[in-house]
């Protein structure tokens, strides 16, 4: 039989035909590695290892502890790591490296600030979200749920009118003494709420201003109420939010330097 | 050339000039985080932290925050929110990890060559004028030493330490919320803790914060931020926080037997405050046989160093040379000595969060600090999210005129503020010899404070007569009740220091809404130099690990540390001295 009408010889020219048409049809295989896997390769093709204080130093650490008696300096020390592979295997240098080619991306995408076109577009996009809530400044008269006891109603009650026509610098002694004073910083309903507690935040708020409501109720008693200024909610006008605008464009360019450059490097 | 400087020179001038609208003349207390790892740390990095300074500013403002650990697509499995957001903080990252190729240092690097590097190593100050108006002329060209295509600076742009400076930048909103520029200087000694945080008191800053690789003691510290800030003529000052003297074993207070006065003016000038408490446990106070003051069994590591956490036959027991109690009485032992006190220390807590979340504080919701608990790199840890000594740690609080960098440095500078073990519990102190009797009953209590005396952190001023102290206390509106203010006094007696904590309320069981006491101190002997701070007690509640057993069904009978906490403040000392 000759060699070339032997089947096997067909069998093997087929496989191989095959083969290389399969090789040929199937897409490459994709990048698995992940994000930080693509920027730790990179970062020791860049030979940061070699390069990056910060690894240097933990390099000649690791190499000291690997050989405590060993005299060479620790430039020898570190040839002895990356022989060794150290920089692959210790954690801090690889989140170090990653780090640095982050930092890398970053950089790249805050080179170019983003323009006024692109800043005034996201502010239109969501203005309902640049909202200052209301504000209100109050003066209060203040009586102690732990001095009054179950007399704490019937005293609050008579307060009521002995406030009358009382300007709120005269009626500070009428009340007991209260640590954060009888005049508050300017302040929203929450930020009211999370000092004194209880319904007085939204008292405050709802308050008419120039005269005394009450009494409401804090986490520590009973108080009348004057406001001398409310300041209202208002949308933000896009030249105050714009330092926030530029910022939060910024992360979000960077982020997308990030990903940009991964899947350069992953081709 | 000349407008941006006298520009710059009128700056600050016109800044101070214009007061916030809610400023008070008579001070208000604000709450913040002084402690604050990010992933620049690599403790923190290393355990799973993504967080970096600008997101750990938006969550002390109040912003939700995803937290590890993460999925395969990066999507966190926790998230952790402030109830009640901050006023100020500083992130302070390890300094070890933020070193930089110096491309005009480094002998090899593509620039070092370069005419500019030249002029830098000869003459710095020369290189820096160029350097700077090359960059303020904004000609968008790269000089010779980046490269033809600025690459080689480009590369080194954007570092950890220009990332944190900026990120304090964009979170500073005046009259709104404060950032420092700050960084952890990460001494140890063979595992005993030298740690100190530095804060800067606004933009301007060193190139690069000194670390323990190139200060190797806290002198040395010192020594290049004098050079490097507060001598170098630029408007930078700082100041240096010792924290977590309980992990030093004997080092942090350690003082040469021939301090000299100078020296003992040089460190309190440095360091006017320490960390009292924080999530690796509370350093106040010492607890052990022969200990009188109870409540100093309070958040206490089993430790005196790291290396007794990880090499369990170097352990030592806690120590009492440990404690800023102790701190501040040789520091009066050293005055009367020598005519200095290296250890003028006001109090102060933070987080010291390796999460990058200041001020969460909130035993209910304790997410495990991290740095030094168990690493949680792809799952939620089982059992406790933390090693259960821990604690989430505490806050600092200035008494401040308004919320602005320049308010409250001066009052971190003047020791008027205090830590408390995480509660916003508000604590007012004066001491003075003309401090009305009936203070509690007035509605002036702050006003009549100043005027009769001053505030915590402050000094008596010379006078025979003995001096009243005048604590008020509020709790903090969504926390628990006052159960007592007590006053702790430190003094020397024929060379020796001495203490004794005073109840100077009546312990209430059922807790109160605020105390308030103007007490005199009856042993006052002008001869003596002494010093008195308030420490405010609440109502025991439970501990952070109460609540993940119960919500777990974890049998915690196990653990040695109570189920309940007696969340407290401290304040910083009023000192007297003859």
């Amino acid at each position: 039989m000759k060699l070339a009408q032997h089947p096997l010889l067909h069998f093997l020219l087929l496989g191989a035909l095959l083969f290389a048409a399969n090789r040929a049809r199937a897409p490459q295989a994709p990048d698995s590695r992940s994000v930080d896997e693509v920027l730790l390769d990179e970062a020791l093709a860049r030979g940061y290892e070699r390069t990056d204080p910060i690894a240097r130093r933990r390099l000649q650490r690791n190499a000291r502890f690997l050989h405590p008696d060993d005299l060479r300096d620790d430039e020898a020390l570190l040839g002895e790591a990356w022989t060794l592979g150290l920089h692959r295997s210790d954690l801090v240098v690889r989140r170090r490296l990653i780090q640095k080619m982050r930092l890398l991306a970053w950089s790249r995408a805050d080179a170019d600030e983003p323009g006024e076109p692109e800043l005034r577009a996201a502010f239109a996009l969501r203005a309902a979200r640049w909202r200052e809530p209301a504000r209100v400044r109050i003066s209060h008269v203040y009586l102690s749920r732990d001095a009054r006891g179950p007399d704490l109603e019937r005293d609050a009650r008579a307060l009521g009118p002995l406030l009358e026509g009382r300007a709120p610098e005269a009626a500070a002694g009428l009340g007991d003494p209260f640590l954060l004073g009888t005049q508050l910083p300017t302040l929203s309903e929450a930020e009211l709420a999370a000092r004194l507690g209880g319904d007085l935040a939204a008292a405050a708020l709802a308050a008419p201003a120039g005269r005394w409501s009450g009494p409401a109720h804090s986490a520590y008693g009973a108080h009348w109420i004057w406001v001398h200024k409310r300041q209202p909610a208002r949308d933000l006008a896009f030249e105050e939010v714009r330092p926030a605008l530029r910022a939060e464009l910024r992360r979000r360019r960077r982020d997308e330097a990030v990903r940009t450059l991964v899947g350069e490097l992953r081709g | 050339m000349l407008r941006p400087i006298v520009l710059a020179v009128l700056a600050p001038c016109l800044l101070a000039a214009a007061p916030c609208p809610d400023r008070n003349p008579l001070r208000r207390p604000l709450f913040g985080d002084l402690h604050v790892h990010t992933a620049f740390s690599h403790d923190a990095s290393t355990q799973g932290t993504r967080t970096l300074p600008r997101e750990a500013y938006r969550f002390a403002r109040g912003e939700a925050l995803g937290l590890q650990p993460f999925d395969v697509d990066g999507r966190p499995l926790r998230t952790l929110q402030l109830e009640r957001p901050l006023d100020f903080a500083a992130v302070t990252d390890h300094a070890e990890l933020l070193g930089e190729v110096r491309t005009c240092e480094t002998p090899g690097l593509p620039g070092y060559d370069a005419w500019l590097c030249r002029l830098h190593r000869v003459w710095p100050r020369a290189s820096f004028f160029v350097m700077n108006t090359h960059v303020s002329r904004g000609t968008g060209s790269r000089m010779g030493l980046c490269g033809p295509d600025g690459s080689h600076c480009l590369e080194a742009a954007l570092t950890p330490w220009r990332e944190i400076v900026d990120a304090a930048a964009e979170a500073d909103d005046r009259c709104g919320f404060t950032s420092f520029v700050a960084y952890e200087w990460t001494a140890s000694v063979v595992g005993r803790n030298l740690h100190r945080n530095v804060i800067f008191a606004n933009q301007t800053v060193p190139r690069m914060p000194s670390s323990y690789y190139e200060s190797t003691t806290p002198e040395a510290l010192w020594e290049d931020l004098r050079r490097e800030c507060t001598e170098a003529g630029t408007g930078c000052d700082a100041l240096v926080i010792p924290h977590n003297s309980n992990l030093s074993a004997g080092l942090m207070f350690q003082l040469p037997e021939d301090l000299t006065p100078e020296q003992a003016r040089t460190r309190s000038a440095f360091e006017p405050l320490v960390e009292v408490m924080q999530h690796k446990g509370d350093s106040e106070c010492w607890w052990g046989p022969g200990a009188e003051d109870e409540l100093c069994a309070f958040e206490q590591l089993p430790f005196d160093s790291f290396r007794g956490k990880f090499l369990p036959f170097l352990e030592g027991a806690p120590r009492r040379e440990d404690t800023t109690r102790w701190a501040l009485l040789q520091g009066i032992a050293r005055q009367a000595e020598i005519g200095a006190n290296p250890f003028k220390l006001g109090q102060i807590a933070s987080t010291d969060t390796h999460l990058g979340t200041p001020g969460a504080v909130e035993e209910k919701a304790h997410p495990g600090h991290g740095g030094a608990g168990a690493p949680s790199p792809d799952r939620l840890p089982e059992g406790l999210p933390d090693d259960v000594f821990f604690n989430p740690g505490g806050l600092a609080v200035a008494w401040a005129e308004e919320n602005t960098r320049a308010s409250i440095f001066a009052a971190l500078r003047r020791r008027e503020v205090y830590g408390t073990s995480g509660p916003r519990m508000i604590v007012r102190m004066f001491g003075g010899r003309a401090l009305p009797d009936d203070l509690c009953e007035r509605p002036d209590f702050a006003a009549a404070g100043y005027a009769g005396g001053v505030p915590m952190g402050g000094d008596l001023p010379a006078g025979a007569d003995g001096p009243a102290f005048a604590v008020s206390a509020l709790r903090d509106a969504q926390g628990a009740r006052l159960e007592r203010i007590q006053i702790v006094k430190g003094w020397v007696e024929d060379g020796a220091p001495r203490e004794r904590v005073i109840d100077v309320t009546e312990p209430a069981a059922a807790g109160a809404d605020s105390l308030c006491r103007v007490w005199r101190d009856p042993d006052f002997d002008a001869t003596q130099p002494a010093f008195w701070y308030a420490r405010v007690l609440e109502v025991p509640t439970p501990r952070w690990h109460s609540y993940v057993c119960r919500a777990r069904g974890l049998d915690c009978s196990r653990f040695e540390m109570p189920e309940t906490i007696r969340e407290r403040a401290w304040t910083s000392p009023v000192w007297w001295t003859p």
